[in-house]
């Protein structure tokens, strides 16, 4: 396959000596949304900026599209869009005129460019919205816009920094959908988040970063796997006796188990039928008990076990 | 061409307040003008002076009346003693004077102190009697060299007609002169608020850190593009300069291709660069576009306050011209005065006004050095 991007080793150090990415390689493959999941601070952004050629880096190579990157490389950074987490556009403009400034800056043609603008508009859905000024848009349009600015001029390879941070619903949908579309049209994407729900939706591959390293990438049933943990089953149950607990711990594949409040929380380790154990535990035990559900391991449990943290910490 | 237009675009939303500062030169520049010309009918404004004549109209005597006649008003007033004192406390005259019989006699035989006179506190009563004390100091030193009073009264006249045309032709000159220093020094307003407020405005929307972002990681050169925005702006203070320029031109007339009026173009145009070349500065030191107004107007009157474009420096106290010579614009309204006063141009007379272009020059460098210093610290991201 392609490499799209290729980083070896990157690592990026402050004055005071604070290593923002540390040793860091990763490769991004022709057509896949590859998603960098971390909490903040983790390098996401550092790492991206580093690839933009935003950012000086004191160690390491990086190479876009088989050619080295660097401030001058006009010809790779023609093919490149950024979403920037920052709604990053004139307020004095218009979102037609914002667009047509955007895309001006890599597309020259007139014609071209009042096409791509307007495919861009619509992709985004802002049809209804092209002669108002950005204060007049509301955070979700206002993201629209952003992302509408970045993808405007067709580039082969997208980077996605955080794009719905505080969007309503509708607007995540629309720009989850949106980004799905670019694909299906042969970009490349690079998605960086916090949000696991949304990498798991969205990438074909995972990079999970914290304080500047790689701790482990691939797709999200492979990470999951890195989870050491089967399930967890959730019961509902009121006025549960502690040494029903007890006995639960010592059930078969159990790992650990927490109640709190009214909830009976089981984390198993790898094995078999263990929401069917637990509901005949109950019967046998005569424990009256109100909803009983399984849960797959999310990447959070990936991210606490790798980390002994939450992502959202 | 994207930046240009864009450029022009944010420049065409803001342009309420270019045009706002550009009719109020205007308004002050004509105002001023008006002022002039009734300046003009310098005239007009004459003292009153009544003439309270015991002695036959003859010789000298008839002279001394003639003259006061042709040089100031003479109210119709009571000649009593308390009606004369009435006129001159409620200002109907200015100057009373007493012409004792045997005037033209006595004066002949050498004695002129037999005048007696009554004067209101005003400009026009000290005018009045400086005007009468100039025909009998000229009476006084034509006297021994005539052979008759008519010819005495003749030489003074002719004396008085000459010297008065010389009088008239300096002031037109020096009204005209005046009139185009008033325009070039109110000009500083409105250049430094249209300047310092779109030059101020463009580089911090243009320098946002969100949208230079967008522009560095774009397939276009950023220093390319920062030339043109470099460029646009420069175009931009320039034909603002030449749009007041032509306005000088109607509004003052031809004392502006005179050796004086192309000092102030000249002068004028240094100070432009001077104040461009502040924008510059101000522009990339504040990068708040929401406080850019607010800063504009405080630089501005405080700039035009302190260095004598609103007050001339002649009235403002030591203090206020003392702050003022920390600004580059004082040397600029200075110079201006410089070129006013100016009756010939020689290396030694045009001599403080280089001095003063040369520290606007100067400043100018330094606020280009700053910005450069400024722009690139902001230049980088992390």
């Amino acid at each position: 396959m392609e490499k799209v991007i290729e980083v070896k080793n990157l690592t990026k150090e402050y004055k005071k000596g604070t290593k923002a990415v540390d040793d860091l390689s990763l490769e991004v493959y022709k057509g896949e949304i590859v998603g960098l999941l971390g909490p903040n601070g983790s390098g996401k952004s550092t790492t991206i900026n580093c690839i933009l050629s935003l950012l000086k880096y004191s160690s390491g190579s990086i190479k876009v599209f088989g050619k080295e990157m660097n401030p001058d490389s006009y010809d790779i950074k023609s093919k490149i869009g950024v979403v920037f987490q920052d709604v990053s556009v004139f307020d004095e403009l218009t979102v037609y005129e914002n667009l047509d400034y955007f895309c001006g800056l890599y597309i020259k043609d007139k014609a071209k460019r009042k096409e791509l603008v307007e495919e861009a508009i619509e992709l985004v859905g802002l049809q209804d919205f092209k002669k108002y000024r950005p204060k007049q848009l509301s955070g979700g349009l206002l993201r629209r816009l952003n992302i509408a600015c970045g993808i405007a001029h067709k580039p082969k390879l997208i980077f996605f920094d955080e794009p719905t941070v505080a969007v309503d619903p509708q607007s995540r949908n629309n720009i989850l959908s949106g980004i799905e579309k670019l694909r299906e049209e042969g970009a490349t994407i690079v998605y960086t988040t916090h949000y696991m729900e949304e990498a798991e939706i969205l990438c074909d591959r995972i990079i999970i970063l914290d304080k500047g390293t790689v701790l482990a990438s691939g797709t999200s049933d492979e990470l999951k796997e890195l989870a050491d943990i089967e399930e967890k089953v959730t019961v509902e149950v009121n006025d549960l006796d502690e040494k029903y607990i007890a006995k639960i711990s010592d059930l078969k594949n159990v790992d650990v188990v927490t109640y709190s409040g009214n909830i009976l929380l089981i984390t198993y380790k790898k094995g078999k039928n263990n929401i069917s154990d637990m509901v005949e535990f109950l019967k046998n035990n005569r424990i009256k008990y109100n909803k009983i559900f399984s849960e797959r391991p999310t990447l959070n449990d990936v991210f606490l076990e790798l980390t002994g943290k939450e992502l959202r910490d | 061409m994207t930046v240009f237009k864009t450029f022009l675009k944010i420049l065409r939303k803001n342009l309420v307040i270019v045009i706002i500062f550009s009719i109020l030169l205007v308004m002050f520049a004509a105002l001023r003008s008006e002022t002039d010309d009734k300046t003009m009918s310098f005239n007009a404004v004459k003292p009153d002076v009544v003439i309270i004549n015991n002695d036959e109209e003859i010789g000298i005597t008839k002279g001394l009346i003639d003259y006061i006649k042709d040089n100031s008003n003479t109210p119709e007033v009571k000649t009593d003693v308390d009606s004369l004192n009435d006129a001159l406390f409620y200002n109907d005259t200015d100057y009373i004077i007493y012409i004792p019989k045997g005037f033209n006699q006595d004066f002949m035989n050498g004695n002129i102190d037999n005048l007696e006179v009554k004067k209101g506190n005003n400009y026009n009563a000290s005018f009045a009697e400086m005007m009468i004390s100039r025909y009998l100091k000229l009476a006084v030193n034509y006297r021994s060299r005539v052979t008759s009073q008519d010819e005495l009264v003749r030489t003074i006249k002719n004396s008085l007609d000459n010297n008065t045309e010389i009088e008239i032709t300096t002031k037109l000159d020096t009204d005209k002169v005046e009139a185009a220093q008033f325009f070039f020094d109110f000009e500083t307003y409105s250049l430094l608020v249209s300047l310092v407020f779109i030059i101020g405005l463009m580089l911090s929307i243009f320098n946002d850190p969100k949208v230079k972002k967008r522009t560095i990681i774009s397939s276009t050169d950023y220093r390319k593009n920062n030339r043109i925005l470099l460029l646009a702006n420069m175009l931009y203070a320039f034909t603002l300069w030449l749009i007041y320029l032509i306005l000088g031109i109607v509004l003052i007339g031809d004392v502006l291709w005179t050796s004086n009026g192309l000092l102030f173009i000249l002068n004028s145009f240094i100070h432009l660069i001077t104040v461009t070349s502040f924008a510059f500065f101000i522009g990339n030191l504040i990068n708040n576009k929401d406080s850019m107004s607010g800063i504009t107007h405080v630089i501005s009157i405080g700039t035009c306050f302190l260095c004598g474009v609103f007050v001339p420096l002649a009235y403002l106290p030591d203090s206020v011209i003392a702050l003022g010579h920390a600004l580059p614009t004082y040397y600029y309204v200075e110079g201006n005065s410089f070129i006013a006063k100016l009756e010939e141009i020689n290396f030694d007379t045009l001599q403080p006004v280089l001095i003063n272009m040369g520290v606007l020059l100067g400043s100018a460098i330094v606020f280009i050095i700053l910005s450069n210093i400024i722009s690139k610290k902001r230049r980088r991201i992390g």
